[in-house]
């Protein structure tokens, strides 16, 4: 009935098949490029035989993100290497998947840890974890603090935003501007940490600036939820309301919708016929600095991969405890991005196809010759507050309720965009 | 007996064929087909978690693919169960915000499906009153549904403790596990007894016979005082009872959240899983539930597959686009 059909199907099949092959056997370099990002199926007969296996559950974000979750594997991969470890990674479809990836990595019973980045995961990791008490758990951003078997791995995100805050006003005063701004997503309260810790750096600069060369200055802070993550017109809007009424440097804290704060601040510094900053960007999470080259002038990175990797060597060595681990500036989990990053996240940026390889260099080139614009005194200034940090002479303040936040704004003097 | 023959047939060579195609793909990608398949396929069957992990996913999608099944009955091609999941959904936790007990369930049951039945009004009327093609309709009521229940969860159910969710069924509400540890909850014999009563109901009642009859001919139909238009109408209201039905089970019979969730990660794609299921099943409510099963297998298997074969889940859904390819080559080649 159908034979004619099936088989003009298949001859088509088996023709794009062996097309398929040949084009892939041409180009061997592109064979080989494949099977590094991925785990190459010869990997697995050797991870059997090692002593245990990290496993890796993603939320339904996933790889591929140049952020979040690209940095857990980083993390990951780096910590099976050096703990002789297998590498075991779960993708889920959606979110039913999270359960049952949890209990198939609990129930294998050859993981020495089971994390689950993204706090999307709190509610399946609280269940798997009561009904495998005697498996590792480690949750990144989720917060459970009373499980034996679950470490609550969180950020000081305040530090890293404080520094940058700090960075943010002295770059404004030295381009002759006092008007600096942040652009968040949803008003959570993981938020505040970044709007608060933001505002407390750029107070610390301006008693910076009185203490260095005697001068009072004072900065206006204008801040704006823009009530989502994924909005990048809705971020580009904020940014341009801000840029309008002379903001010139905006720290974003806000996903995606953060890119279209970038896209503002590079489109205003073209305007005016710049091919860098001002306006600069401030960057979020990953090293963003690579996506609007010259108009970005460091991102506040959550070191997701210091997260994944601390756990992991904490069940190694047999360290690993129940409750809240809490990294900060001193543990290395935040921190403000250096050339060095940028070349890692150009790296994970050209294996995911994201940034060409032969712009890399020039990418490189551009950040590196902005960075030199900034005067060695601003960069100095933020390491020194970065030292007072580590070593406990300042502290920034970690808003938990609404009531602090709003007693916070007033102390700190925030203003909303109007 | 001979036209079942050729269709479970063609069945089989459409699954063949998206099967040995998904294997060469892997095999360029560097990934062993064979052990890739024998933990996508085998290991969901090896231990009753997995089992039970397998049918609760099978659940929701034989519901969506009932709603498809039915509509190609009626010869409708009603792709309006992603929509209709999304109301009952919205529906369910509607219920969840109004009460805090036990009612908070037949409450959800009852405006969950009330509010999929009025989404799938629309498109129906249109179709009957206007002759709006009910593909170009049930689309745009699916995004309709799409944004609408967005904001609905963001805005006044949204969860205060948990801003990437909505407001939780209430604990007493809960459809819990039917067995600890794992995902066995009552909506998998719902939604199998759903199925036999939709077989029986097309069967052997005289709303079925109508459907099918103006489904079949819809002249014909007229000749025997059958009105087509009513049929349609039934039709689509039947299919929304059993989508909006899967999506009140998704809030209230799915462990750990109950909720649900700010993005709709847990009603999103059913729909199609659903079109996938009929398709595969032939529109049969038997075929369907087969196929839903199949389909549950291969989602369960797909995290084996990761794990046992480091085989990135991306595959399955290249084996199932390959095989809605393969069947819709055949659909079209009956019409």
């Amino acid at each position: 009935m159908d034979s004619k059909l099936w088989l003009a199907v298949a001859v088509v099949v088996i023709i794009v098949a062996i097309g398929a092959f040949l084009a892939f056997q041409q180009t061997p370099p592109l064979q080989t490029s494949t099977q590094q990002t991925t785990t190459p199926q010869t990997a697995t007969p050797t991870q059997t035989a090692k002593k245990g296996n990290i496993y890796v559950i993603y939320d339904i974000g996933g790889k591929g993100d140049l952020s979040f979750n690209d940095m857990a594997y980083l993390g990951a991969s780096r910590a099976a290497k050096d703990f002789g470890l297998g590498l075991k990674e779960i993708q889920s479809k959606t979110q039913d998947d999270y359960v049952p990836n949890l209990r198939a990595a609990a129930k294998s019973g050859d993981a020495v840890i089971t994390v689950a980045v993204g706090f999307l995961m709190t509610d399946a990791v609280k269940q798997v974890s009561q009904e495998f008490p005697n498996v590792k758990f480690a949750i990144i951003d989720g917060y459970i603090p009373d499980r034996p078997n679950v470490m609550s791995v969180l950020f000081r995100e305040n530090e890293g935003s404080a520094l940058v805050g700090a960075l943010a006003a002295l770059t404004a005063y030295y381009y002759n501007c006092t008007k600096v701004g942040i652009v968040l997503g949803m008003e959570i309260p993981v938020l505040w940490k970044f709007e608060i810790g933001y505002a407390y750096g750029v107070r610390w600069a301006e008693r910076f600036i009185k203490q260095k060369f005697g001068k009072d200055v004072k900065f206006d802070i204008l801040y704006v939820y823009t009530g989502s993550f994924n909005d990048p017109a809705k971020g580009k809007q904020a940014a341009e309301v801000m840029l309008a009424q002379g903001v010139c440097v905006i720290y974003q804290a806000a996903g995606a919708t953060g890119l279209g704060v970038f896209e503002a601040v590079a489109e205003a510094g073209k305007k005016a016929g710049r091919t860098m900053g001002p306006p600069f960007a401030i960057g979020v999470d990953a090293d963003q600095d690579y996506i609007k080259p010259g108009f970005i002038l460091a991102s506040m990175m959550k070191r997701v991969d210091v997260g994944v990797y601390t756990a992991a060597k904490m069940a190694v060595e047999g360290s690993f405890k129940g409750g809240v681990l809490e990294l900060g500036i001193k543990e290395g989990g935040i921190s403000v991005s250096t050339l060095d990053d940028l070349a890692q996240f150009l790296e994970i940026g050209i294996r995911a196809g994201a940034v060409k390889e032969s712009d890399a260099q020039n990418i490189i080139n551009t950040v590196k010759e902005m960075r030199s614009k900034i005067p060695t005194w601003i960069w100095e200034a933020v390491d020194k507050l970065k030292q007072d940090i580590v070593t406990g002479a300042e502290k920034v303040p970690l808003p938990t309720s609404q009531d602090q936040v709003v007693q916070l704004r007033k102390e700190l003097g925030l203003g909303t965009v109007g | 007996m001979r036209r079942l023959t050729f269709s479970l047939l063609n069945t089989g060579l459409a699954l063949f064929l998206a099967f040995v195609l998904g294997a060469i793909a892997m095999w360029i990608s560097g990934y062993d087909p064979l052990l890739s398949y024998k933990s996508m396929l085998l290991t969901p069957l090896s231990d009753l978690t997995y089992l039970f992990s397998a049918l609760a996913f099978s659940a929701p999608i034989l519901l969506t693919g009932l709603t498809f099944a039915v509509g190609l009955k009626a010869g409708l091609f009603n792709i309006g169960a992603e929509g209709q999941t999304y109301m009952g959904a919205l529906g369910a936790v509607a219920a969840a915000y109004l009460t805090r007990d036990v009612s908070a369930l037949p409450l959800a049951v009852f405006l969950g499906v009330a509010f999929a039945v009025a989404w799938s009004a629309i498109p129906a009327l249109l179709k009957i009153w206007r002759g709006v093609n009910e593909v170009v309709g049930t689309i745009m009521m699916n995004w309709v549904a799409y944004w609408l229940v967005i904001m609905a969860v963001s805005t006044i159910f949204a969860n205060p403790s948990q801003p990437e969710e909505s407001v939780k069924m209430p604990e007493a509400a809960r459809l819990t596990p039917l067995v600890a540890g794992t995902d066995l909850t009552l909506a998998v014999p719902l939604a199998y007894l759903t199925a036999v009563l939709i077989y029986v109901f097309l069967r052997y009642s005289v709303w079925g016979y109508r459907i099918s009859i103006s489904g079949q001919n819809p002249t014909v139909a007229k000749a025997y005082g059958i009105r087509p238009e009513q049929a349609v109408l039934v039709a689509f209201g039947i299919g929304a009872l059993t989508a909006g039905l899967a999506g009140v089970l998704q809030v209230a019979a799915r462990p750990p959240s109950y909720s649900l969730a700010r993005n709709l990660a847990n009603v999103y794609g059913l729909g199609f899983d659903g079109i996938t299921a009929a398709m595969l099943g032939r529109g049969h409510p038997i075929g369907v539930f087969l196929a839903s099963v199949f389909l549950g297998i291969l989602q369960e298997g797909a995290r084996h597959m990761q794990i046992e074969a480091g085989t990135p889940f991306e595959f399955i859904r290249v084996i199932q686009g390959l095989l809605i390819l393969f069947l819709a080559l055949q659909m079209v080649r009956k019409i």
